[in-house]
């Protein structure tokens, strides 16, 4: 399983340069362009509220909306205002708030009572914010008294914010009076302390519950500023548990560190010593230990030279698997890449090259290489993915990761809900010589039927008058229906293409061919006013046996179900449906094995209700893959999950209050992924039941997640016994922040449960990442 | 690993077969080479290539061509085991295929389209279909007709019926 830490580039394949600037990952930066309020003479760069906010939207729709139709976008109005905008009239549930300031927008000076000027109305905004919605149970009044966010203002109660992270960009260190004044004399926040300390403000936040966000990819004093956010209590960033002797003892004397861990992949390394002594500890410990994998952070960067000197001799010092374990560094930048590795090789007394280096352009380019596939789909038009990868560079021992089929389904899957910008196909056309026959009508009726398969739709409707010949070509092939290619030649989909036009063309395509239907992409937005099209399209696909469906609705409020008619689809193979609701289940269709053929489902940006989940596998006693991506119920939703055929579990940033693997007799992969850059808590408590045949399972992530195994809570001081331990699993990945001590003293429990780990990904938790 | 190489050769693909194309010309291929048709391959199966593989569907001009193929082809298969061969020799490929389908004309393409189908080459028939597709696709049903001399034998009335069905796609 290789994971590779940047959803961003992911999605940016997908839109291809349509997107204007990365979501995740970068967020900071590209927000700019999208908010730029004015606050009483002084700009923000960005305030907005994060909540599964999804860069689709503004792709697609020009501004943040939450993916839920909870939405909420916080833009700042020339009232001074932060004003809570709902995209629809759902209550509002505040999970993440952030702000970034403008350069030269920091409070430079502290008076009496705070900052003076806009700043320090902002953060006194925000300490109050925070405080009405703590402590008076709920922001409405505050949050939705301008404009259109009244209306909204009571529906506020009974949330919180969550997380509030604050970035500026600029100076050096963050203002500890910033903090101080956004505090507030409110002690019931436990921020009521003014003393902030200015050594990196570290007593000051820990007093008031904040933490660094990731020290490591703060550059401090050099102009791009930090950032940290309330969380649970740190008790000391600058140091690690690592440092502790006893704790490192509890690493290393792990069973599957000592027997069985044979590769270690470390995600986002960032030079912090508390990384490099996990990995010491590791490797101490690793016996059989062959090879360690690490990615520099994209984000972070590398130290400078003296103290770069220093590390690589820790890394160098490092003593591993009896020398012969090989180390390879990864990291965007190849420069410093190769000379990190040749002072590694230098220092290695040994000199038996342990050191490796690979570029993460490699790995781009092995991005490109895997969407090759789907491109073959569309080989009649060019899809223009992401352009600009320059081709690998040549490295004496390239290193490409190997991509399985975890990274297929992330791929695929947003591939197949995503919209393709296809561009027509411009090559060349050849004039045929003529000779005044009909030579092409010598071809066999089959054999048309192969041309006419391999044609764009509109092309493969267009034969069909081209002679009697030809007439019922298109009918006998059966229908291949991607939305993207509903257009006429230079027609833009987005821009030209109205939603009643799209709508009608789908109509009449779906309605003209007799059948069967072999696959149907359909993107649509704006389907909540063309009920009865969506109900005669989804009898179309049951009448006409559709094999494989991807209906994603991109518009707001996603409350469109899907016409019942879906579970009389007997012969799906595949189903993704995004952003709708499943219809009900009324009990007028026989539960039982309705999907016969049904092999994988994805339900993205979904709108789940109780039993929806359970409801669908009870009906798909087939069923291999489930996804949920960005899935999430209007209230906590636990799901049990029951299914004797399910093989591959993807749980993606869906908002679950617990996800129970109840009995999963067959599940290989329990995929547990998020991006770095939302934040919010995904799942909160992961249960493992019965899954005998478990090898994959990961991200865990200790901040997020609580592990159950059978009927034990996974605490960080318990002893591992046979009900607490998972033997199956061969892959292994955990998100750690390293310098939180509650997290990295669950590294060695985690561990303990899985003992015949053999591969081990560790990520570093980033809350914050500045892009360089 | 060459020793191993030249013994699968001997093994496999050492045996000689005679096509005989429908003019009578003769091609003398290995198995390998022929066993890319499906049809050959199961005739090898069935033991019955003895006194030759009559061809009386193909040309002699069309099957030289089909033999080209499967001769640049089969040491595309032949050194699959070994990668760095197979990359080397995919660029390669990639320009022979594009340059055999391109340079053709339309009666010499159909009739490969034909040939591959009969002989049951997946691969050929794939790639010919396409180019045939590549040069219909986004042209006016009047211009798909023109390239390939297509006779529209509809009355206005019942092209106009055809297209109401999805009048859409005729919107230039």
């Amino acid at each position: 399983m290789y994971l590779y830490d940047s959803s961003s580039d992911l999605e940016h394949m997908d839109t291809g340069a349509k997107v204007p600037a990365q979501r995740t990952g970068a967020c900071w930066r590209s927000c700019s362009q999208i908010y730029d309020g004015t606050l009483k003479g002084w700009s923000f760069q960005e305030v907005e509220l994060l909540h599964m906010d999804h860069r689709e939207n503004q792709a697609f729709h020009g501004g943040a909306q939450d993916v839920h139709g909870k939405g909420h976008v916080i833009g700042v109005d020339q009232r001074e205002q932060l004003n809570l905008r709902a995209a629809d009239e759902q209550p509002v549930k505040v999970i993440s708030l952030s702000v970034a300031l403008a350069q030269d927008e920091l409070p430079q000076a502290r008076q009496e009572d705070g900052f003076a000027g806009p700043q320090g109305q902002l953060l006194r905004w925000l300490a109050k914010e925070r405080d009405s919605v703590a402590h008076h149970g709920g922001a409405g009044e505050d949050l939705g008294r301008e404009g259109g966010g009244t209306a909204h203002a009571t529906e506020v109660h009974n949330d919180e914010i969550l997380d509030i992270v604050i970035a500026f960009q600029g100076t050096d260190p963050i203002p500890e009076a910033v903090v101080a004044v956004e505090a507030g004399d409110n002690p019931s926040l436990g921020m009521g302390e003014h003393h902030w300390r200015q050594a990196g403000g570290t007593q000051g936040r820990e007093e008031l519950g904040w933490e660094l966000a990731d020290a490591g990819s703060i550059r401090w004093g050099s102009g791009v500023g930090g950032g940290w956010r309330r969380r649970k209590p740190i008790e000391d960033p600058q140091s690690t548990q690592l440092d502790d002797f006893e704790f490192r003892e509890e690493i290393n004397s792990a069973e599957c560190v000592r027997s069985s861990i044979k590769k270690v992949v470390f995600h986002g390394f960032s030079w912090k010593n508390s990384e490099i002594a996990f990995i010491n500890s590791i490797a101490e410990g690793g016996l059989v230990l062959e090879k360690i994998c690490i990615f520099q952070s994209r984000h972070g960067t590398a130290p400078d030279d003296d103290e770069l000197n220093a590390k690589l001799s820790m890394v160098a010092s490092l003593n591993i698997g009896l020398g012969r374990t090989e180390i390879i560094f990864s990291g965007e930048d190849p420069t410093w890449c190769s000379r990190a590795a040749a002072d590694l090789s230098r220092a290695d007394p040994s000199n038996e090259r342990r050191f490796m280096l690979t570029s993460l352009q490699l790995i781009h380019h092995q991005f490109h290489f895997i969407l090759s596939p789907f491109n073959s789909t569309y080989r009649h038009t060019t899809l223009r993915i992401n352009p600009e990868i320059p081709p690998p560079p040549h490295c004496a021992r390239c290193q490409i990761p190997s991509v399985s089929i975890t990274m297929f389904s992330l791929l695929s899957l947003a591939h197949k809900l995503c919209p393709r910008f296809i561009s027509p196909n411009t090559g060349e056309r050849h004039t045929s010589t003529n000779d005044g026959q009909d030579q092409i009508t010598v071809l066999p009726n089959n054999l048309l039927s192969e041309i006419v398969s391999r044609l764009p739709i509109i092309d493969a409707i267009r034969t069909t008058t081209l002679s009697h010949g030809w007439s019922r070509i298109w009918h006998s092939v059966p229908l291949s229906l991607d939305h993207s290619q509903i257009r006429c030649a230079g027609e833009n989909i987005l821009v030209d293409l109205s939603n009643n036009a799209m709508v009608a063309r789908v109509s009449s395509i779906l309605s003209s061919h007799p059948g069967p239907f072999n696959s149907i992409h359909l993107t649509c937005s704006s389907m909540g006013s063309h009920n009865d099209a969506l109900k005669s399209w989804f009898k179309a696909f049951a009448d006409k046996h559709l094999k494989e469906l991807a209906f994603l609705n991109l518009h707001y409020p996603n409350d469109i179900m899907v016409p019942t008619d879906l579970f009389r689809c007997k012969s799906l193979k595949r189903l993704y449906l995004g952003g709708v609701q499943l219809p009900a289940n009324t009990g007028i269709i026989p539960c039982s094995h309705t999907f016969h053929e049904l092999w994988e489902i994805c339900l993205y940006r979904c709108i789940l209700h109780e039993w929806d989940i359970e409801n669908l596998l009870t009906c798909s006693p087939k069923v291999e893959k489930l996804s949920l991506v960005n899935s999430a119920c209007g209230w906590p939703l636990r799901l049990h999950i029951r299914s004797h055929s399910l093989r591959c579990m993807l749980h993606w940033a869906s908002s679950l209050e617990e996800l129970a693997m109840v009995s999963t007799p067959c599940l290989e992969r329990l995929i547990l992924w998020r991006d770095d850059a939302l934040e919010w808590s995904d799942c909160k408590k992961i249960k493992i039941c019965s899954m005998p045949k478990l090898q994959v399972i990961g991200y865990l992530n200790p901040a997020d997640h609580v592990l159950q195994i059978r009927d034990t809570l996974i605490k960080n001081d318990m002893k591992a016994n046979a009900a607490t331990v998972v033997p199956s699993v061969e892959v292994l990945a955990m998100t750690i922040r390293f310098g939180v001590h509650e997290e990295e003293r669950m590294v060695p429990c985690f561990l303990k449960c899985f003992p015949s780990v053999k591969i081990l990904h560790v990520k570093v938790g980033i809350l914050i990442v500045f892009p360089l | 690993m060459a020793a191993a190489a030249a013994e699968a050769t001997t093994d496999g693909g050492g045996k000689m077969i005679i096509l005989i194309s429908a003019d009578g010309k003769r091609f003398e291929v290995t198995e390998a080479v022929a066993s890319q048709s499906q049809l050959i391959s199961n005739m090898i199966e069935d033991d019955c290539t003895e006194n030759g593989v009559r061809l009386p569907n193909v040309d002699g001009d069309i099957l030289t061509m089909v033999v080209d193929y499967c001769n640049m082809h089969a040491g595309d298969a032949a050194a699959a085991g070994d990668t760095m061969k197979a990359s080397s020799t995919e660029e390669e490929l990639k320009k022979f295929d594009a340059e055999l389908v391109q340079a053709l004309e339309n009666p010499v393409l159909f009739k490969l389209i034909l040939a591959a189908n009969f002989l049951n080459i997946k691969s050929l028939l794939d790639m010919t279909c396409q180019r045939v597709a590549d040069m219909m696709s986004g042209k006016t049903p009047e211009q798909m007709r023109e390239t390939f001399s297509i006779e529209n034998d509809f009355t206005p009335e019942e092209e106009a019926a055809i297209r109401q069905e999805n009048a859409w796609a005729f919107d230039d």
